[in-house]
This record gives C-alpha cells, sequence and structure tokens, in this order.
C-alpha cells in the first residue's frame, strides 16, 4: 500500500483524533502492516521516554551556585500555606507506652487549649496558618511529652526489629535536624508565622513518630 | 540525602507517609531557604539537580552548556523564591522555571531563530551527528534531533506537557507542536532502528 499514514499516526497515539478520524485510521491500520508495525515503534518509544532515568550532572554544580548567591541579600520569607498534617493512628498496642501517652496526652490538651483562644480559621481554609508563636510553655510541654516517648523507646528498643529501629532513628535525626533549623530561624526572626509552624509541625511528627515507635508489636 | 532516599535505603517502599515526610521535609527547606539559609536551598539543589539537569540536557544537547544553564535555574530560583506562593508543587514551579529559562536563552542572541518560526518545516540540522560504532540509545538518539523537534519531544514525550502548554511556552500554534512531535518522534524510530 502506497498511502501510509504520517501524522495521523501521532494524533491517533496521543487520543487527540474526533470518532471519524480515528475509525478512518483504524480501519487503515487493520489493513496496513507496515503503519501497523510503525505505530507499534511509535508507542515503544513514547513509552521508553516517560521513563527516562534522570542522571545527576557529571560535576558538582553547588559551589558555582553558591557563590553566585552569597553575593545575594537574604530574601523575604514567603507566605506559604503549609498542608494540613496527616495524622496516622496506632491505638491498640499503646499499653506498654501508657505512662508517656499520658504526658502527650496533656501536651495536646494544652495545645488544644491554646489554640481554642487563637483567632478563627476562616472557613473553607483550614490549613490557613495562625500567626501565633510558640511559648515557652509549649516547648516545654513538647520536650517534655518527647522526652518521655524516647525513654519509652530506649526500654522497648531490644524488642523491635534491628532495621525497623533504623528507620526510626534516621526518621528521628531528620525531624531533629529540621528542628533545630526552625528554631535557628525563629532565633532570627521570632514572630515568623511559618517558621512557628514550622516547629510545631516538626515536633508533632517526633511526637507521632514516637508514639508510633513505641506502639509498635515485638518483632517475631 | 533526600528523606525517601533515606527510607528506600533502609530497604523500606515509600509509604505515603515517608512521601509525606519528604514532601514536609521540601517544604520546611523551602521556607527556610526563602529566610536566606542556604544549608536548606543546598539540601533543595541536590534533592532538584539531577531531575533539572536531565531536563536541560536533554534540551539543549550539551553538557557543558547544561551545567551553566542548570545553575543559572538553581541562582534564578533563589532570586525568585519569594513569589514561591505554593500552589503549585515546588518540583513543578522548579521545572516551570527551567523550562523557561533554557527556552529564553535559546530564544535569545543569535541562536537558531527559525526554531520559532511558526512552520512546522523546521531545521534539520542535528545538535551532534552519530558515531558509527556508538550504541544508539535513546538519550544519544534525543541528541541527534534538530532542536527545534528536540525541545518538543522532550516537553511532552518527556516531561509530559500538553500541546497548549507547549505552544504557550515556545509562542507558536498546536499545529506547529504537532507536527513537530510526529517529525521528532519518526526522526528518534530512525535512529533507533540503525
Amino acid at each position: 500500500m502506497s498511502d501510509h499514514l504520517d501524522a495521523e499516526l501521532s494524533a491517533y497515539l496521543d487520543d487527540e483524533l474526533d470518532a471519524a478520524a480515528r475509525e478512518r485510521v483504524e480501519a487503515h491500520l487493520a489493513t496496513c502492516p507496515e503503519c501497523r508495525g510503525t505505530l507499534e515503534d511509535l508507542q515503544r518509544l513514547v513509552r521508553r521516554a516517560g521513563t527516562l532515568d534522570d542522571r545527576p550532572p557529571a560535576r558538582d554544580l553547588w559551589a558555582g551556585i553558591a557563590e553566585r548567591i552569597g553575593e545575594q541579600d537574604t530574601a523575604d520569607v514567603l507566605p506559604l500555606v503549609p498542608r494540613r498534617r496527616r495524622f496516622a493512628f496506632s491505638v491498640p498496642q499503646l499499653a506498654a507506652a501508657a505512662l508517656a501517652l499520658v504526658t502527650l496526652s496533656t501536651a495536646v490538651t494544652m495545645l488544644a487549649t491554646r489554640r481554642a483562644g487563637a483567632p478563627a480559621t476562616p472557613a473553607g481554609t483550614g490549613a490557613v496558618l495562625q500567626p501565633v508563636s510558640l511559648g515557652d510553655q509549649t516547648v516545654r510541654s513538647y520536650d517534655g511529652a518527647i522526652s518521655d516517648l524516647q525513654h519509652a523507646l530506649t526500654a522497648r528498643r531490644t524488642q523491635l526489629d534491628t532495621g525497623t529501629v533504623r528507620v526510626i532513628e534516621q526518621s528521628l535525626t531528620v525531624i531533629d535536624a529540621a528542628i533545630a533549623q526552625a528554631r535557628s530561624a525563629l532565633a532570627r526572626d521570632p514572630n515568623n508565622p511559618y517558621l512557628n509552624s514550622h516547629l510545631q509541625r516538626a515536633l508533632d511528627r517526633k511526637l507521632d513518630v514516637l508514639r508510633q515507635a513505641v506502639a509498635l508489636p515485638v518483632a517475631s | 540525602m533526600a528523606t525517601a532516599a533515606r527510607w528506600l535505603e533502609a530497604g523500606l517502599a515509600p509509604t505515603p507517609d515517608n512521601l509525606l515526610a519528604q514532601a514536609d521535609s521540601e517544604r520546611a527547606d523551602v521556607a527556610l531557604a526563602a529566610a536566606g539559609d542556604q544549608g536548606a536551598f543546598e539540601r533543595l539543589y541536590r534533592l532538584h539537580a539531577a531531575r533539572v539537569h536531565s531536563l536541560v540536557r536533554r534540551m539543549v544537547a550539551s553538557e557543558g552548556d547544561a551545567d551553566e544553564l542548570t545553575q543559572d535555574v538553581f541562582v534564578r530560583v533563589w532570586q525568585r523564591l519569594s513569589s514561591y506562593r505554593g500552589d503549585a508543587a515546588f518540583g513543578t514551579w522548579l521545572h516551570r522555571l527551567a523550562v523557561n529559562l533554557v527556552i529564553n536563552w535559546q530564544r535569545s542572541a543569535t541562536r537558531s531563530r527559525r526554531l520559532f518560526s511558526d512552520d512546522a518545516e523546521v531545521e534539520l540540522t542535528p545538535a551532534r551527528s552519530r558515531s558509527p560504532e556508538s550504541v544508539m540509545d535513546l538519550e544519544n538518539a534525543l541528541g541527534m534531533l534538530p532542536a527545534g523537534a528536540r525541545r518538543v519531544f522532550v516537553l511532552h514525550d518527556v516531561e509530559g506537557f500538553r500541546h497548549e502548554e507547549i505552544a504557550g511556552m515556545l509562542g507558536v500554534t498546536t499545529g506547529t507542536t504537532k507536527a513537530q512531535l510526529h517529525r521528532a518522534r519518526m526522526l528518534m524510530r530512525g535512529h533507533l532502528e540503525r
């Protein structure tokens, strides 16, 4: 057959044809093995293109970037709207950490009380930042709850799978770094709402990780 | 190292919780970088460097230009972090900025004005010729495409932009981008078949 399909093949592949054009292409494909072969080649090519692996630069480019941005002034703090974080509870196995959870509940209650006095969140914008900074008392409550849970986790450490413990510790390291950075940034800008919110979320996350860790079942 | 990479290194799948932790970590780094924290910005660079460099390298088909442009992209990001509102994911914003920067770079000076002609008959000069003994893989075949066809192929088939978006970025019609895409695919098929 001499009258082969051309650009219609890509349009067909990308589902851009109307019903009539699509029917015409399919009728042609039914009788033309050459065009079917071309279409199959193009399908393979597009699949491969969509799964290409990324490759880092052959040399580290950071030094050049750092040199150039080092000449810049500090940027303004951006008014980000954080996503509402999602909690994942694991209730049934919390008996071993009961004492720690009592302390945690106290901290959460104090936070809830504090939040109740904060300005109301506009309707439908649940994740809007509250312009509050964490007070010393709230931070101490977090620190106390975290300390208790860490003791509970230490006591349970030998009962847990070593791989799980490693992942937990890695996760806590990341969170601790975030907490340290937030505290460092807050030392320079104590009333920044995002940084306060970030610190609170990092502390919440650490509590969450610790709470789930102490509730994990004993390794078999 | 990215949080997700840590989980993977520990032999665990990136669960929604783990990915959420990564997103939170990235969001925190964006805020810290916008507040002037270069350490946080370096973490963002490490997280996205491979992705941005690959995108740029495929669009310009030159490792040297890709290095320089990748640095330009991150310097531009640093300058514009305060304008990032969080409406789109940071990675999406970053990649769009990278695409626009590369397009403007190609558009500037005297670089191939015909690339942006609203004409489906694009230039036929490949970015680099084929070495006869080289094994032709997809990345190599990409480098052999004429610049206009390569750019549309990368944006559509690799990066997943729609024709309307690509046409808007390039200032041409969707008829042109569709013609360029088909031409690029057929040329790629020819290169890969050899």
